[in-house]
């Protein structure tokens, strides 16, 4: 894999998964940041497909790269090759040990009373970004060629039907359909990053 | 694991959707742990679906009733469901063919919450809208013994208005149904909802008492 040059020193850290290990054994605090680094998104977004409270999700986060370090400085990553693996599993792991515990809790109040609390509105802000991403999405919805291709994506993303019932339903084939709903990512994407940069010049 | 394979396959949206098998899902988390291109693609796919979800689900007034402290949760989670439920209008479109109904289609439906929570005895008041308009009842039901329910509007004289087989409960506590504005008339009724028994007999899971008076 590939290699970190640093200037002066005339050294190249090993930047694969398996130099990154060693690095942290040898007691390299730099090593560690790059770690957290390199899976810092990607554990979040493990997370956040599981967990929608984000509380929660963010001291599954610090206690994913915490049991993570303390692992790999302990020498337990038996496959170093394969550290984003190990990772992956560490995360998955606290996630299960997350509603377990919750389930724990649960089943220590059984008996009493079934209180129920309502759910706290949504701030100013978060109800400022929705609206904001809602108006994305129906620029994109707008700007979709066909009916068909609405509802695609109506049945796509509201109503959870499968690609294939779609597909037989609307009478298109696979390749179409691929077609409209990475149109429609694309599209999104790209209002959402013109939307930014107008803010940027905004601000 | 190739980005070409990834598309064909749509494991963003399955990723992102929750419809992987585990193996899969595990397999596909070690790939991204690791790949930009696809954790952008994830969170691109995150967002545009909820974005579609919260576009529909603005148009959406749920209806004003009286609720006993501490349910208002339920209605909290109710309401998340309406943004599904335009999408079910939209799909009902597809079977009418009158002029009217398909125009209605082009106004947001008006969605009306019936709950369990409420006196059974009085009914609940529905302003019907005064253009055509999809409208979407989201009851409040225990769907955990059944997988699917009838849903029946039944006039004053217990005559059927309408009816439709088969429904599947939106979760466990809420099913929903859209009727064109078009078919109903200011009265009274009863929304019932029924489920097949094993033995074929039917049972009555909940009925909601309703007025339906003439609205805007």
């Amino acid at each position: 894999m590939g290699g970190i040059y640093i200037a002066g020193r005339m050294e190249v850290a090993d930047s694969s998964d398996a130099g990154l290990v060693a690095r942290i054994l040898a007691g390299e605090f730099a090593a560690e940041d790059e770690l957290v680094r390199r899976y810092s998104r990607g554990v979040s977004i493990i997370i956040g497909q599981s967990l929608a409270d984000p509380t929660a999700a963010a001291d599954v986060y610090q206690e994913v790269f915490r049991l993570a370090l303390l692992k790999v400085r302990a020498g337990e990553v038996r496959d170093p090759e394969r550290l984003a693996g190990f990772i992956c599993g560490i995360a998955r792991n606290l996630v299960i040990e997350h509603f377990r515990s919750a389930a724990r809790l649960k089943g220590r109040h059984e008996g009493e009373p079934d209180r129920q609390f309502p759910s706290p509105e949504p701030s100013q802000l978060d109800r400022l970004l929705r609206a904001e991403r809602a108006a994305l999405a129906r620029r994109v919805l707008a700007e979709l060629p066909s009916d068909r291709d609405r509802r695609i994506l109506y049945r796509f993303y509201i109503e959870d039907d499968d690609k294939a019932d779609i597909c037989a339903d609307l009478g298109i084939d696979a390749v179409y359909f691929n077609h409209v709903i990475s149109r429609a990512r694309q599209r999104y994407k790209k209002i959402f990053e013109s939307e930014e940069e107008g803010a940027k010049h905004d601000r | 694991m190739d980005h070409l394979g990834i598309d064909e396959q749509n494991l963003i949206d399955r990723y992102v959707r929750g419809t992987m098998p585990a193996p899969e899902r595990a397999e596909f988390e070690e790939h991204f742990i690791g790949c930009a291109a696809c954790q952008e693609q994830i969170e691109i796919a995150k967002s545009l679906r909820q974005a579609v979800r919260e576009s529909v689900a603005e148009t959406v007034q749920p209806a004003r009733q009286r609720h006993r402290p501490g349910f208002r949760w339920r209605w909290a989670a109710m309401a998340s469901f309406a943004g599904l439920l335009i999408a079910l209008a939209a799909l009902l479109s597809q079977r009418q063919s009158a002029r009217s109904q398909v125009a209605s289609l082009e106004r947001a439906p008006v969605v009306f919450g019936l709950s369990l929570t409420r006196d059974a005895a009085e009914p609940q008041t529905i302003a019907i809208p005064g253009e055509p308009r999809w409208m979407v009842f989201l009851a409040e039901i225990d769907a955990t013994r059944y997988s699917r329910y009838r849903v029946s509007l039944i006039g004053s004289r217990e005559e059927d208005i309408w009816s439709e087989d088969g429904i599947r409960p939106n979760s466990t506590d809420s099913i929903s149904v859209s009727i064109p504005s078009s078919k109903l008339s200011p009265g009274m009724y009863a929304m019932v909802v029924s489920a097949t028994q094993a033995d074929g007999s039917s049972t009555t899971v909940a009925r909601f008492p309703l007025r339906l008076v003439a609205g805007k």
